[in-house]
């Protein structure tokens, strides 16, 4: 019977408004009672304590290695007196010379598996507002290589009006030393084999960069375009060996694109491959040196270049600070629960003063 | 993108909603206690000092949602040895964060949830999500891809819970310290009214147990006695349900008959004007 409920939803929509008019609406009341806060206290104090001293576990299950190699020595270019040049000083006469240098370090604990290689950087202010608008996210997707919008100024054309791929102060400030890592054995010294893709997020590989349709060469897709002010080589040299990882789509290029938030920060350059003899269960105990094709230069602003290897856990990096922040906040809840249970008992209005009032109570005492 | 839209779609609903819908006592108790309305009268809730105290809060607020991002994002790794300290990553966490905070702050100022107040409030927060997906995906904002990634992270909810417990429990702290030590009468009402509240739902409950043949005189108070089967009432008179009243009036003749039945009249009757304490 259709009437009847149409009429009962009539009544029971017109209650409704009734009720919504008057303020009457049906509501849950809370009240901060100490039945309530107090155990609240207690109990976030009880989870945050073994939570801090988890992720603390965690962070310090991370190994890490830095070494800071700004001021290493070239190994073919020496002073009048014969002691070696800083490679610092070789670029900053000769940009272009290429200079070579080596540094030692022994690993003392065994990494285990998956081990990666960073490179950091050090008062290199990537989160400048100019700087991190200075890139074109539609050149990077490949859809326009003949004009390039205004915020690559002024690392968007060159005097003859030619576009650069890829435009922009970021592009332009792009990381180029050449990373290699040796383990020195008594026959000799082997080079340990790094992968480079596999580094970038895969959503940035797949949606915010592509390169522009044809050949990847110079007669191809960047026929119009001409390589950045400070790069040696030009976009589609990045990795000729591997055309996935060429032109814009090159992981080391989003990587560098990927702009960073402090001015001290690392970026994933290469991963160890697990797959040589020797390593498959990580980076074993030895002596190994780092070897640096070193072209950034980093004195101009006083920075610093270091390479990093190192393991990941649960959270990600070596970081101490989460698991002391839980550590110290639950026990400061634990305290404010004691200490309140103790105001409660000793100074809290009961509820029978709670209930006793009339007209003339005044609003607080 | 996210500063213009945090004031107009993230932030204004609840507002709304808690301008429109709160109440901290119903509106016969706002009668019966005149003096609630004393600090409308003495501009006790918004004046300078409260203003002063409101924008030194924020900032506090301000302070903690970045450094503790900070801190824990600080050589940020997922899991598979990505770098997290881009930019992108960090911005989003914290606009994150802050959403979520601003949501329970005003969690904890409003304290009459009306259907609207939780759809208002649990509905900013999914909102702020879909908002971001729909700019990021469909119309190819700069920062697609980025907090589908943080929030991927473990990372990500343990600073999030950190965040929120270290900037909720200062404010949680304080309001029940003076609800506890110094009430206000506008605490002690609304203690009142839920206090009453049980009481009444004892008393239904305590109504609901009462056998069936007293729920059946109840309706029909004609004498059953010729009816010589059915129970009668002995156990209606011994309830105690029929009395005569304690002071009858001149003229009223009680004959003892069910008819002149006359339940306590006093009961009901508003609390008179002079003070009395109340039965705990």
């Amino acid at each position: 019977m259709s009437a009847p409920t149409s009429e009962q939803s009539k009544v029971k929509h017109s209650k409704f408004k009734q009720k919504f008019k008057q303020q009457r609406l049906p509501a849950w009341q809370p009240i901060l009672t100490a039945d309530t806060v107090l155990p609240a206290f207690f109990l976030i104090g009880l989870l945050f304590v073994p939570l801090g001293a988890a992720l603390l576990f965690f962070s310090r299950s991370v190994q890490e290695l830095q070494l800071d190699y700004t001021e290493c020595l070239s190994i073919n270019h020496t002073l009048a007196n014969g002691d070696a040049r800083l490679c610092r000083d070789v670029i900053k006469d000769n940009p272009a010379e290429l200079c070579i240098c080596r540094e030692n370090f022994t690993v003392h604990e065994s990494f285990e598996k998956n081990v990666y290689l960073y490179y950091g950087l050090d008062n290199f202010y990537q989160n400048h507002r100019r700087y991190v608008k200075s890139r074109d996210d539609k050149q990077l997707l490949g859809r326009d290589d003949t004009t390039v919008s205004n915020d690559c100024n002024p690392f968007a054309t060159d005097s003859e009006g030619r576009v650069y791929a890829p435009c922009g102060a970021i592009a332009n400030s792009m990381f180029n030393d050449t990373l290699r890592l040796f383990e020195v054995q008594e026959s000799g010294s082997t080079e340990l084999n790094l992968l480079k893709t596999g580094i970038a997020w895969p959503s940035d590989r797949k949606i915010k960069f592509n390169n522009p349709p044809g050949p990847l060469n110079a007669s191809g897709a960047f026929k119009n375009n001409v390589k950045p002010l400070y790069w040696t080589k030009n976009v589609y040299d990045l990795d000729p060996d591997d055309p996935n990882n060429n032109g814009y789509k090159n992981e080391d290029l989003i990587v560098w694109m990927r702009s960073a938030a402090f001015p001290t920060f690392r970026k994933l350059y290469r991963r160890i491959d697990h797959n040589m003899t020797g390593f498959k269960f990580g980076l074993h105990i030895g002596t190994y040196y780092l070897e640096v094709e070193y072209r950034y230069p980093v004195d101009s602003f006083g920075g610093k270049k270091r390479m990093i290897l190192s393991t990941t856990s649960f959270l990600g990096g070596k970081n101490n600070f989460l698991g002391i922040a839980y550590i110290t906040v639950g026990c400061i809840c634990l305290l404010l629960g004691i200490i309140f249970l103790i105001i409660h008992i000793k100074f809290g209005k009961r509820a029978v003063d709670q209930l006793n009032i009339n007209q003339n109570t005044p609003y607080s005492d | 993108m996210f500063i213009s839209v945090y004031n107009l779609f993230y932030t204004s609903m609840p507002v709304l909603a808690l301008g429109i819908f709160e109440q901290d006592v119903n509106a016969k108790n706002s009668i019966i206690y005149p003096k609630l309305y004393t600090p409308g009268l003495k501009n006790a809730l918004f004046n300078k000092r409260e203003f002063f105290r409101s924008a030194v809060h924020g900032f506090v607020t301000s302070c903690v949602l970045f450094f503790i991002p900070f801190g824990a994002y600080y050589n940020g790794m997922d899991q598979e040895g990505r770098s997290m300290t881009d930019q992108q990553t960090f911005g989003s966490v914290v606009a994150t964060i802050l959403v979520i905070v601003v949501t329970m702050q005003i969690c904890l100022d409003t304290s009459y949830w009306t259907l609207f107040n939780h759809i208002t409030i649990w509905g900013s927060l999914i909102f702020y999500l879909l908002l971001q997906y729909f700019y990021n995906y469909v119309l190819g904002g700069d920062y697609v891809g980025t907090l589908a990634k943080a929030m991927g992270e473990p990372m990500f909810y343990f600073t999030s819970l950190l965040t929120i417990v270290i900037l909720m429990l200062p404010v949680m702290a304080w309001r029940f310290y003076w609800v506890d030590v110094a009430p206000t009468l506008s605490d002690k009402v609304r203690f009142k009214q839920r206090h009453d509240a049980k009481m009444a739902s004892k008393r239904i409950e305590h109504d609901m147990l009462r056998t069936p043949s007293a729920r059946r005189s109840r309706r029909s108070i004609r004498s059953g006695y010729a009816f010589a089967h059915q129970e009668g009432f002995g156990r209606l008179i011994t309830s105690g349900k029929i009395m005569r009243p304690r002071n009858p009036k001149p003229g009223n003749v009680s004959n003892g008959r069910a008819s002149n039945f006359r339940p306590d009249v006093n009961k009901f009757k508003m609390a008179a004007p002079a003070p009395s304490t109340v039965e705990v």
